[in-house]
């Protein structure tokens, strides 16, 4: 069968179909089967964890669950939390069976990542003072408001996967500092926009606008190791996104309704919105839950 | 002594992304990648081994929920979950880490291992010296039905999604 067959027959199965092909050409699934022999450390109606034949260190253990699962978030909670619970004691197992000096776990997803095989699983390694294992983590020196563009897209996902409402989270990062600055200005700037509605489309272009430069920034991150750095600006900025945050948690809470009547502003609004400081960002904040779903 | 962890999750407000009564999750200031996080427990507690089961399944729960959402927000093709348990591992501060790194084909991130050419003898004694190890590598009951019924209601919230993020995922990855 040719790949373009094989596409077009993967577009008519289900995800469950897909499941069963995938595992049958699985090695580990055929490994947990015992149809493939492996140096079993441990074994339970969930898990299995066996030595891995290509190891970082002597000791190198696969912790696989016993359903195929091909990336971590196809995994079920409570499968997880078994997995982890395992780990955690294969862990101290390493510990205790090599007088090691500490280990890594770690997890691939996709293939950029380092995954090779499309069965989940997690590795953990015994590691050793200089054992010449390459795992570490490389340390970028970054702007920090390309940061904050980053942390307004992540956020707003963030708070709708785990069920976090605006409220919620403003009690949450409730800060003196910032509170005390800011209380004058978040009782007086609902009043003035409320009736802007040119202000919420502002917003708008503004996230649609933020999302594209910080692809554009991801994009340009290929391969480079080294990124920008600009120590100038870090300091203002984060303050400025500070007091944005907090005004905009506000507005959103009165004008949320609004917001599916929004139009193309003019290029030269968006320019204008640009460099006002306050307003646009403070809503996108909020915004971003809404306009991450379109984005989908 | 002071942590710089538990410094940070008094004095870094602005880089929290998430958190809850036991977990804090930073965007790391010095990424390996943009979208770079760090799941922290609130507790401070040197490794992994130190903390209980309950906390240990609700990180990784909740770094895999996160993982998810990187790869929904940014545009990567992967995502990496590490934890340098101890000095010798990487581990810099005495207070645990788990790292959730995005990745992008090509990023040049230092995250992958030469594998080590070992004789079939030390396969064997390492399997041994395990074996005997994790001789008592278990699951308390009580705990697994506890986790199990936070599992069934989450999953009826979540399904929708879940699935949609699997589907898309099977596409993307030949």
């Amino acid at each position: 069968m040719n790949q373009e067959d094989m596409q077009e027959k993967l577009k008519d199965m289900s995800p469950e179909e897909i499941q069963k092909l995938q595992k049958q050409n699985c090695i580990f699934c055929h490994i947990i089967e015992g149809k493939v022999p492996s140096k079993k450390i441990h074994e339970d109606e969930i898990c299995l964890a066996i030595l891995d034949i290509n190891p970082a260190n002597p000791g190198h253990i696969l912790l696989l669950p016993k359903e195929h699962y091909m990336i971590m978030p196809q995994v079920p909670e409570g499968t997880m939390a078994h997995l982890a619970i395992i780990a955690k004691q294969l862990s101290s197992a390493c510990l205790k069976a090599f007088k090691c000096d500490g280990t890594n776990i770690f997890v691939a997803n996709g293939s950029a990542a380092g995954q090779k095989a499309q069965h989940f699983m997690i590795h953990i390694i015994p590691r050793f003072e200089k054992d010449g294992v390459k795992i570490q983590i490389t340390e970028n020196t970054v702007n920090k408001s390309d940061l904050m563009k980053v942390k307004e897209i992540i956020q707003g996902k963030i708070n709708i996967a785990f069920n976090i409402k605006e409220t919620e989270r403003k009690e949450i990062s409730e800060d003196p500092q910032l509170n005390s600055e800011n209380r004058e200005p978040e009782e007086t700037i609902p009043k003035e926009i409320e009736p802007q509605e040119t202000t919420l489309d502002q917003e708008f272009e503004n996230a649609e606008k933020k999302m594209k430069e910080t692809e554009d920034l991801l994009n340009s991150l290929k391969g480079k190791n080294n990124l920008p750095h600009n120590s100038n600006t870090s300091e203002d900025e984060g303050e400025t996104e500070d007091e944005k945050e907090n005004k905009g948690r506000h507005i959103q809470e009165d004008d949320e309704t609004n917001i599916p009547n929004r139009q193309n502003p003019s290029s030269q609004e968006k320019s204008e919105s640009r460099t006002q400081s306050t307003k646009p960002k403070g809503g996108k904040e909020v915004n971003l839950d809404d306009i991450a779903s379109l984005f989908g | 002594m002071s942590c710089p962890i538990c410094e940070k999750i008094k004095n870094k407000k602005d880089l929290i992304i998430y958190e809850d009564d036991t977990l804090i999750g930073f965007l790391e200031e010095s990424p390996s990648s943009y979208g770079h996080i760090t799941l922290t427990p609130k507790q401070h507690l040197p490794i992994f081994e130190n903390y209980d089961d309950n906390l240990i399944s609700h990180i990784f729960n909740t770094a895999n929920k996160i993982s998810s959402v990187l790869f929904d927000s940014l545009n990567i093709q992967g995502t990496n979950l590490l934890i340098n348990n101890g000095v010798a591992a990487g581990q810099k501060y005495p207070h645990f880490l788990l790292h959730i790194i995005p990745r992008t084909e090509n990023d040049n991130l230092q995250l992958e291992w030469e594998p080590k050419k070992i004789s079939e003898d030390e396969m064997n004694s390492a399997e041994q010296q395990l074996k005997s190890a994790a001789s008592n590598v278990v699951v308390v009951k009580e705990k697994k039905t506890e986790v199990v019924e936070d599992q069934e209601t989450e999953i009826l919230e979540t399904k929708g999604d879940e699935e949609n993020y699997l589907i898309k995922h099977l596409r993307r990855i030949p």
